[in-house]
C-alpha cells in the first residue's frame, strides 16, 4: 500500500492553517484514497491500476487546495477566492496570451506555496545564491565605478588615443605637430585634442600644496562628451598664450580645499605664484583619464607650439573622436600614411616614428589591471560556479525526493513540459530572491571595503559606497547572472526529473528512481568538480597569506620604527639658481634637526623604499668596464643626500666615510656606493677607485668613491635590492628633496613640527607627505593589501561555500546507500569493513577532485604568484596544507553521514525508500 | 448525466440527509450516495470534501475520530443542532422548489 499520507501532505498545496486542522484533513483525505485503493485492489485491479484509480479522484489538487481553503471560510458562500483568483479567472476568460499570463501566474503562486512549505531548503538557497551573485555584483559594482568609467564616455567606442612606436616600442605621448598634421589630414577624425600631465603648486589661502594638473585644449572635455559639473569649462581663445589665466578644480580638490563652496567661481587663486580665475568644477570622470593619474586637481589650458623644435617633443596626450561608421582599423591605415609623410617631410625627428591607434577606454587599463581583474573575475567567477553546484545539488536534491510527485502527476496527463515549467518557475523565484539578497550582501560587502582601504579608494567624496552598487547596471547585472544561474542549474534537475519513466518511480522506491538516474555519475561529477573548483581559489588564498606575512616581516635594511618623513617641492622660479637650492635644504635639514625630540635628520633625492621607477638616473663609465648600451647599463639609479643622511636613516657605513660639509659645489667630486654596487664594479676596493659621471657631456666629471654604505632594504620587492650610488647634494642639487628625521622619543609628537619648521624658512614653499616611515611602507603596498584582503576574503568564501556542499552531497550519496549499507549488515558484514567500503568511495571522489584541482591550479598559482612578493608559484606549503584541508573536510563530509547510516536498523534500512 | 451546476446545488441536501440517519465517514457518504442514486449521482473526492469542510466550518455538521481494530481511523461527521435546522428549512425549500418546477413542467 503506498503512504497516501505522505502522497497527500507532498501534493495538495494547502493554505496556512492551523496544525490540527491540516493534519485531520491530510488524514482524512488519504484515508479516504486508501479506501479508494483497497476497493480498487479488490475489483482486481494491480497496484498501478489501482493507485491510478484513486488518484483519479482528484484530478486537480490545486483547484482542490483551493477549494478547501475557501471551505475554511465560513463567511464566503459559494466559491470563495483571493484577488489572485479573480485576476487569475479574468486573464483566462479573456483568452490568447492572456492565458499564458494566468499560467504563469498559477506557477509562480504554486511555486511561492511550494517554497514556503520549505523553509530551510528555501533560506539555504537563497543563502547560496547571496553569496555567489553578491561577490559578483560587488566586483561589477567596484569594475564599474573605478575602470569601467571611461567605457561610459558618450559613444566611448569612437574614442581613440594615439601612441607613438619606434623601432624600440611604443609610448603613450605624441608630439604636438604630429597630433595636429594627423587632426587636420586625416578624414577619420570629427575631432583630435591634446593634453599633458604636470605637478603644480597651489600657494596663498592656505597651506601651499603640490597637486595634478592637466593641461588641455579646450576641445578635449567636450570631445569625451563631458562637461564641467559647475561653471564652464574654457574656451578656445583661452588656450592661446597670453590669454587671461582660467582654471578648473578637480572634485576633490574643491571639496578639501574650497569646502566644496561654489563661491569660489570666478575667484582667483595661486598656481605656481600666478593669479588664475576659478571657472568651474571639473566632473569627476576626469579621474579616469589616463592610467598615469589618481586624481586630476587642476585643469589649465594647453598653448600648443606647432615649431619644428616642438615635433621632436613627443610629450603630449591625444585623444580623438572617429566620425561615425570610421573603424579603428580603417583610420589606422589613414594615420600610418600620414606618418609616412611625416616622417619623409621631418627626417630628423620623424624617421622610424609610426603613430598606433588604441581604443581609449582599452588605454586606460593598464596590463596591471587587465591582469588583475581578469584574475578576480576569474576568482568570483568560481565562488560563483562552487555556488551553482551547490545550488544544483541542492534543486537536486529536493527534485529527487519529489520524484513521485512528478511521476503521479505524469501518471495523471500532466505533460512534461508543465512540470519542467513548475520546476523552473521554482527556480526562477529563487533566482530572484537569491539576487536581491545577493545584491544587499554586495552593497554590504562594498561598504565594508571601500571603508577599510578609505584613504585608498578612488571614491568621488561625499558618494555613497552603496551607489557603487545600487545602481541600475549592477542591478541588471545580478538579476541576469541570477537567471542565468537559474535556468543553467534549475533546468537539469528539472530535465533529470521529468524523464524518470513513470513506472520506475511508481513501483519503486525514490532512491532506485534517483540512483539510476538522478545519483550516479552527475552527482559524483558535482562531488569532484566542486573540489576542483575550489582548491586553485583556496590555494590562491594560501599564496596571498603568505604573501601577506611576507609583508609583515620584511626586513628594509634600517631602523623605521622611528623614521618620519616629509617632501618639499622649491618653485623653481622662486629657487633657480642651483646653489640656492641646495642651500635651501641645507637649512631645512638643520631646522628639523634643532627641533626638540629629532635625534637625527638628512634629506634625500627619493624615498630610501622607493621601488627603481621613482629613483634618478645618471649616466656613468668605469675605467676597464664595457656597458651594454642597449641593455641601458651604462645608467645607474643614484640619490643625492645630504651629509647626515646615512646617520638619519641608521644605514651602515661599511667602508671610508660619510659626506661631509665638505663634499660642496667646486670641491672634489665624490660618491659613495651601496655595497652591491661595490661589489659588481669594484669587488677588490672601491675606495679610492673613481668613475665618471655624464660622460661625453659639458657636465662630464670623475668622482672619487669615498664610502661604501650597507643596503637601503629594498628587498621588498621581492628582487634584490637594486645597486645605487649616492652622491652629495651639494654636488648634484634638486628642487625636490625628502627630509628623513629620526625621532628620539614618541614620533607621532614631532609629526607636527615638522611643516612648521620649513614654513618658517620659506611659508611658499610647499611641504606634503609628512608621514612616519611607516605609513610610506603602507602605501607602497596598498595594492597588494587589497588584494590580498580580497582575494582572502573571496577564497574563505569559496572555502566555506564548498564545504557546505560538500557535506551536503556526499550526506545524499551515502544516504541513497542507505538500503545497499542495511544489506551488507543484515548478511553479517563487519561495521568497520561497510564504512571503509563507503570511506573509500568518498575517498576516490575527494582524490580526483583535488587532482583535477590542482592541475587547474597550477597555471592560476603562477600567475598570482607573479604579483605576489616573496611567494613562489609552486609554495610547498600553501599547496599541501590546501590539499590536505580539502581531502580532510571531504572525508568528514563523508565519515558523519556514514557513521549516522551504519547505526540505523538493518531491518529499517532495508525498508528503507 | 445531470449537470455540475444541478448536482452541485444539491449535494448539501444529499449530505445532511444521510447524516441526519446517523453519523457517517466522507468514504461512506459518497459510496451511499452512488448506491442510493443507483450509480446516477457520483461525486468526487474534489467536490465532497470542501462541501464537508464548508459545512463544518459553519457549524452545521461536527465530526470526530473513531478507530476500529483493523482500519485505519475515521472521521465520523455527524448533524449538529444548528444541521438539523438547516436540514429541515432546506427540504422544506427543496420540496417547494422541485414541486414548482413540477408544476411548470407540467408533471
Amino acid at each position: 500500500m503506498p503512504d497516501f499520507k505522505r502522497l497527500v501532505r507532498e501534493h495538495l498545496p494547502l493554505p496556512p492553517m492551523k496544525r490540527r486542522r491540516e493534519e485531520k484533513i491530510i488524514e482524512e483525505l488519504a484515508g479516504q484514497l486508501a479506501d479508494l485503493y483497497r476497493a480498487a485492489r479488490a475489483r482486481g485491479l494491480d497496484d498501478e491500476q489501482a493507485l491510478a484509480d484513486a488518484l483519479g479522484q482528484i484530478p486537480d489538487w490545486e483547484a482542490f487546495a483551493s477549494d478547501i481553503a475557501s471551505a475554511q471560510r465560513p463567511n464566503l458562500h459559494g466559491p470563495g477566492h483571493g484577488v489572485a483568483d479573480d485576476l487569475d479567472v479574468a486573464l483566462r476568460r479573456r483568452g490568447g496570451a492572456w492565458r499564458i499570463v494566468a499560467d504563469l501566474g498559477q506557477d509562480a503562486r504554486y511555486a511561492v506555496r511550494t517554497l514556503g512549505r520549505r523553509p530551510l531548503f528555501l533560506f539555504a538557497v537563497v543563502v547560496t545564491m547571496a553569496l555567489g551573485i553578491g561577490a559578483n555584483a560587488a566586483v561589477f559594482g567596484v569594475f564599474q565605478a573605478t575602470l569601467g568609467v571611461p567605457y561610459r564616455f558618450a559613444n566611448a567606442d569612437e574614442l581613440v588615443v594615439f601612441r607613438t612606436t619606434n623601432d624600440r616600442g611604443e609610448g603613450r605621448t605624441i608630439s604636438a605637430p604630429d597630433a595636429a598634421d594627423i587632426g587636420t589630414q586625416a578624414a577619420s577624425f570629427a575631432d583630435v585634442a591634446l593634453y599633458a600631465i604636470a605637478t603644480r603648486h597651489l600657494t596663498g589661502r592656505g597651506e601651499a600644496e603640490r597637486v595634478t594638473a592637466v593641461q588641455a585644449t579646450a576641445n578635449l572635455l567636450p570631445l569625451l562628451g563631458l562637461d564641467a559639473t559647475a561653471g564652464r569649462l574654457h574656451r578656445r581663445d583661452e588656450d592661446a598664450r597670453g590669454a587671461d589665466r582660467v582654471v578648473l578644480l578637480g572634485e576633490r580638490l574643491w571639496r578639501r580645499r574650497f569646502d566644496g563652496s561654489l563661491d569660489v567661481l570666478g575667484q582667483t587663486i595661486a598656481v605656481n605664484g600666478q593669479p588664475h580665475t576659478v571657472i568651474g568644477i571639473l566632473p569627476p570622470e576626469v579621474d579616469f583619464l589616463n592610467p598615469f593619474v589618481d586624481r586630476v586637481d587642476l585643469w589649465l589650458p594647453l598653448s600648443v607650439e606647432l615649431d619644428v623644435a616642438a615635433r621632436g617633443r613627443r610629450a603630449h596626450f591625444a585623444v580623438a573622436r572617429l566620425k561615425p561608421g570610421v573603424t579603428i582599423a580603417q583610420a589606422q591605415t589613414e594615420v600610418e600614411e600620414i606618418a609616412a609623410r611625416l616622417a619623409e617631410a621631418y627626417p630628423d625627428s620623424n624617421t622610424g616614428i609610426g603613430v598606433r591607434l588604441q581604443s581609449l577606454p582599452e588605454s586606460v587599463m593598464s596590463l596591471d589591471d587587465r591582469l588583475l581583474g581578469l584574475m578576480l573575475l576569474v576568482a568570483v567567477g568560481a565562488v560563483l560556479l562552487i555556488a551553482c553546484v551547490n545550488l544544483a545539488n541542492m534543486l537536486l536534491a529536493t527534485a529527487t525526493a519529489r520524484v513521485r510527485e512528478f511521476a503521479v502527476r505524469t501518471a495523471l496527463g500532466a505533460g512534461r513540459g508543465r512540470i519542467v515549467r513548475q520546476l523552473m518557475a521554482e527556480s526562477l523565484l529563487l533566482a530572484l530572491a537569491g539576487g536581491l539578497a545577493g545584491l544587499l550582501a554586495a552593497a554590504w560587502a562594498v561598504n565594508l571595503f571601500v571603508v577599510a582601504y578609505e584613504a585608498d579608494f578612488p571614491l568621488a567624496a561625499g558618494a555613497s559606497p552603496y551607489a557603487l552598487v545600487f545602481n541600475a547596471p549592477v542591478f541588471l547585472y545580478a538579476v541576469a547572472l541570477s537567471l542565468a544561474t537559474a535556468v543553467a542549474f534549475g533546468l537539469a534537475p528539472a530535465l533529470g526529473v521529468s524523464r524518470v519513466p513513470v513506472s520506475t518511480s511508481l513501483k519503486e522506491g525514490e532512491s532506485a528512481a534517483s540512483a539510476g538516474l538522478l545519483g550516479g555519475r552527475f552527482r559524483n561529477g558535482l562531488v569532484v568538480g566542486q573540489l576542483a573548483i575550489s582548491l586553485p581559489l583556496v590555494i590562491c588564498c594560501g599564496l596571498t597569506l603568505r604573501h601577506v606575512s611576507t609583508l609583515r616581516q620584511i626586513d628594509v635594511g634600517f631602523d623605521r620604527e622611528h623614521l618620519v618623513a616629509m617632501s618639499i617641492e622649491l618653485p623653481s622660479q622662486r629657487y633657480e639658481e642651483p646653489a640656492e637650492r641646495a642651500a635651501f635644504f641645507d637649512r631645512a635639514v638643520a631646522a628639523v634637526d634643532a627641533l626638540p625630540g629629532i635625534a637625527a635628520a638628512g634629506a634625500s633625492t627619493s624615498f630610501p623604499l622607493g621601488n627603481d621607477g621613482l629613483m634618478s638616473y645618471i649616466r656613468i663609465a668605469i675605467d676597464g668596464v664595457t656597458f651594454d648600451h642597449d641593455r641601458g647599463e651604462d645608467y645607474t639609479g643614484f640619490q643625492a643626500v645630504t651629509p647626515d643622511y646615512f646617520r638619519a636613516l641608521g644605514l651602515p657605513v661599511i667602508a671610508g666615510r660619510a659626506f661631509t660639509e665638505a663634499d660642496r659645489a667646486g670641491a672634489e667630486p665624490v660618491a659613495i656606493v651601496s655595497a652591491r654596487l661595490a661589489e659588481r664594479y669594484w669587488p677588490d676596493r672601491a675606495i679610492g677607485s673613481s668613475l665618471v659621471l655624464e660622460p661625453d657631456s659639458e657636465k662630464e666629471r670623475r668622482a672619487r668613491i669615498v664610502g661604501v654604505v650597507g643596503e637601503a632594504g629594498r628587498s621588498i620587492m621581492g628582487d634584490p635590492p637594486p645597486p645605487v650610488l649616492y652622491l652629495p647634494h651639494q654636488q648634484q642639487p634638486s628642487a625636490r628633496m625628502i627630509v628623513v628625521a629620526r625621532a628620539a622619543g614618541d614620533r607621532a609628537a614631532v609629526i607636527p613640527l615638522l611643516r612648521p619648521a620649513v614654513r618658517a624658512l620659506d611659508a611658499d614653499v610647499p611641504v606634503y607627505d609628512v608621514r612616519t616611515m611607516d605609513d610610506i611602507l603602507r602605501q607602497w603596498l596598498r595594492d597588494d593589501r587589497m588584494l590580498a584582503g580580497f582575494l582572502a576574503g573571496l577564497a574563505a568564501l569559496a572555502l566555506g561555500l564548498a564545504s557546505v556542499g560538500l557535506f551536503g552531497m556526499m550526506a545524499f550519496v551515502v544516504a541513497l546507500r542507505t538500503r545497499e549499507i542495511g544489506i551488507r549488515i543484515a548478511l553479517g558484514a563487519a561495521k568497520a569493513d561497510v564504512l571503509g567500503l563507503v570511506m573509500r568511495r568518498c575517498l576516490r571522489l575527494a582524490v580526483a577532485g583535488v587532482l583535477g584541482g590542482l592541475l587547474l591550479s597550477a597555471p592560476i598559482g603562477y600567475a598570482l604568484a607573479s604579483q605576489l612578493y616573496g611567494v613562489s608559484g609552486a609554495d610547498p606549503l600553501s599547496y599541501l596544507g590546501v590539499t590536505a584541508l580539502l581531502l580532510a573536510i571531504a572525508l568528514t563530509a563523508g565519515y558523519l553521514p556514514a557513521r549516522r547510516a551504519l547505526r540505523v536498523d538493518p531491518m529499517v534500512a532495508l525498508r528503507h525508500e | 448525466m445531470f449537470s455540475a451546476e444541478l448536482k452541485k446545488g444539491s449535494l448539501e441536501l444529499i449530505v445532511l440527509t444521510l447524516l441526519d440517519e446517523r453519523p457517517r465517514h466522507g468514504y461512506e457518504i459518497g459510496q451511499l450516495i452512488e448506491t442510493r442514486s443507483r450509480g446516477q449521482l457520483q461525486f468526487r473526492v474534489t467536490s465532497l470534501y470542501p462541501v464537508l469542510y464548508r459545512m463544518e466550518s459553519r457549524g452545521w455538521i461536527a465530526s470526530r475520530w473513531v478507530e476500529r481494530a483493523g482500519e485505519h481511523r475515521r472521521n465520523y461527521y455527524s448533524l449538529t443542532a444548528k444541521g438539523r435546522r438547516i436540514l429541515a428549512e432546506e427540504q422544506r425549500r427543496w420540496r417547494a422548489f422541485t414541486a414548482a418546477v413540477d408544476l411548470v413542467l407540467g408533471g
